[in-house]
């Protein structure tokens, strides 16, 4: 019985995802409001002023849905049609899409003010160069 | 190239010469330029009446095409500049000069934790009701065809419009709890309206020449929950004139308004979005009169709404069903008044138009659309793809199948 739960509950502890953003960025953490703002392409600057810059899987990744539903609380498809009402009207642009975690590891380490997602592990912090945005 | 008839004012160009002058790249990458577009190849077949072309002549029609190409450039992290030009071929009511759809610069003023405020100026996207600023592409509107209720497609909205005007706007955001709520407020300089458009506005040849004034353009939209619920409300006040000819179907000059409300509401969930959408126009002659010939052209007061329920299914498909209604007069649901006052039959008052369709993703980048729509009244039809529409003769009871098939990049 113990075994059960403690299978359950790591497998539970290892899915999930989280934001991560390239050490530039002064804070720690973030309003789901802004994090969706961002997402969402409608926040051009961080309020510290740094340019934000968005990296994303593509629409069917399972990484992106499970970012888009577990951290974002939003479906792939609105965040699609966000970004092509943006497209359309010439008021913004859509993020980045990258084609691996671990070219999404690679540009949010090398880009100021970058922001992406990887799936939850304790591995995130071991590159210097990026850390997790905690969802307030 | 461009249609030689829009005519910003000297400021407005000053303004977005300024700001391409004044932003000096800063630590640009490969990145901060986008380049976009779409191509769509509508086939339409139909009996009753005709829609983008001959579509009921036995064979169906092809002259339906959509074509557009947007650049944007974040030259500093404040800015950005974007531009698109379209080509759109519908029938007779679109013709397929390539014309310049938007071009703008926009500038994010504010961006704190609560919050955003930004200017925008140029030739811009209208942003009322859910979708009229992304309708181009038919990846980012409700269907093939739009609701005729809200989006005007088939009088020729592009014609008169409806799609983009030069003009500048303030925008921003507010993220309040659950709500993140946005506004635009525009206002809209003077552009000449199209000789298609004055057909399909008075269902005529106009003797004389439209022109749109100013207008003030005002969209609230509260997302709520990151979108699970959309509400929005957006009005628009707009002044155009008339320069008369000798005859039908204004006997002198003068000016006249167009006023319009919509309120829109959506909810979405992973497999399903309901979306419901409701207009009120009125159109006040003011000092028009119309000439002793015409009785009809007076003041209107129109209504339309649609609702669509729409079921996403698994590989990248989702089919919707939708039920649509336009009144030219909201207080004359069966048009029994106004087909004794003007001798035409009472189904050219109003459209209902129930409608089925489908899309699917075939890859990344091309995607096909198929629609039914069973359509009651000839509100919506437009007289240029049907000779016969002024003499009473159009088919009250019609239907039409129309496919789409779209690659964008």
């Amino acid at each position: 019985m113990l075994t059960v739960v403690a299978v359950l509950f790591i497998s539970t502890a290892a899915s999930g995802s989280e934001a991560i953003v390239n050490v530039s960025l002064q804070r720690d953490s973030v309003s789901l409001a802004l994090l969706r703002g961002v997402f969402g392409m409608r926040v051009r600057l961080w309020p510290d002023g740094e340019p934000v810059r968005v990296f994303v899987l593509r629409d069917d990744a399972p990484e992106h849905a499970e970012f888009c539903k577990g951290v974002l609380r939003m479906y792939p498809y609105q965040l699609r049609q966000a970004w092509d009402r943006l497209v359309y009207s010439g008021t913004g642009q859509p993020p980045i899409e990258v084609s691996s975690l671990e070219e999404m590891r690679r540009r949010v380490a090398e880009t100021r003010g970058a922001i992406g997602y990887l799936p939850s592990s304790p591995d995130i912090g071991q590159n210097e160069q990026i850390k997790v945005l905690h969802v307030r | 190239m461009f249609d030689k008839r829009h005519h910003p004012s000297v400021w407005l160009r000053s303004i977005i010469c300024a700001v391409v002058l004044l932003s000096a790249p800063q630590r640009a990458e490969a990145s901060d330029w986008q380049l976009h577009g779409f191509l769509s190849q509508g086939f339409t077949i139909s009996d009753g009446n005709n829609v983008n072309g001959d579509s009921s002549d036995g064979g169906g029609s092809f002259d339906f095409r959509e074509a557009a190409v947007n650049l944007s450039w974040r030259p500093s992290p404040r800015i950005l500049l974007a531009g698109q030009v379209a080509s759109v071929r519908r029938g007779k009511v679109n013709t397929d000069d390539v014309a310049l759809d938007y071009l703008l610069a926009d500038y994010q003023a504010y961006q704190g934790n609560l919050g955003r405020v930004g200017f925008r100026a140029g030739k811009l996207k209208l942003p009322f009701a859910f979708f009229n600023e992304s309708r181009d592409a038919v990846h980012s509107r409700p269907g093939i065809l739009m609701p005729q209720s809200i989006y005007l497609d088939n009088d020729g909205a592009r014609a008169f419009g409806y799609f983009s005007g030069w003009g500048a706007a303030v925008y921003g955001d507010r993220y309040y709890g659950r709500h993140n709520l946005a506004f635009e407020l525009l206002g809209l300089s003077e552009f000449a309206v199209e000789d298609e458009a004055e057909i399909s506005i008075l269902r005529r040849p106009a003797s004389g020449r439209f022109k749109h004034e100013r207008g003030l353009l005002l969209r609230i939209l509260d997302d709520i929950d990151g979108g699970r619920w959309r509400l929005a409300l957006s009005i628009s006040d707009s002044l155009l004139s008339y320069s008369a000819g000798n005859a039908p179907p204004f006997d002198q000059s003068g000016d006249f308004v167009l006023q319009q409300a919509f309120a829109s509401v959506q909810h979405n969930r992973e497999h399903l979005s309901l979306t419901a959408e409701i207009v009120r126009r009125r159109i006040k002659l003011g000092d028009l009169i119309s000439h002793p010939a015409v009785s009809s052209h007076t003041d209107q007061d129109s209504f339309g709404f649609y609702l669509q329920a729409l079921y996403r299914l698994p590989s990248q498909s989702a089919i919707f069903l939708r039920y649509d209604e336009r009144l030219r007069e909201m207080q004359d649901r069966n048009g029994h008044r106004q087909a004794a006052a003007s001798g035409l039959p009472r189904h050219y008052f109003f459209g209902r138009d129930v409608t089925l369709g489908g899309n699917m993703d075939l890859t990344k980048h091309l995607g096909l659309w198929l629609e039914l729509h069973l359509v009651d009244g000839v509100l919506w039809v437009n007289p240029l793809d049907n000779p016969d529409y002024g003499n009473g003769q159009a088919e009250r009871h019609w239907s039409l199948v129309t496919a789409m098939l779209s690659y964008r990049f």
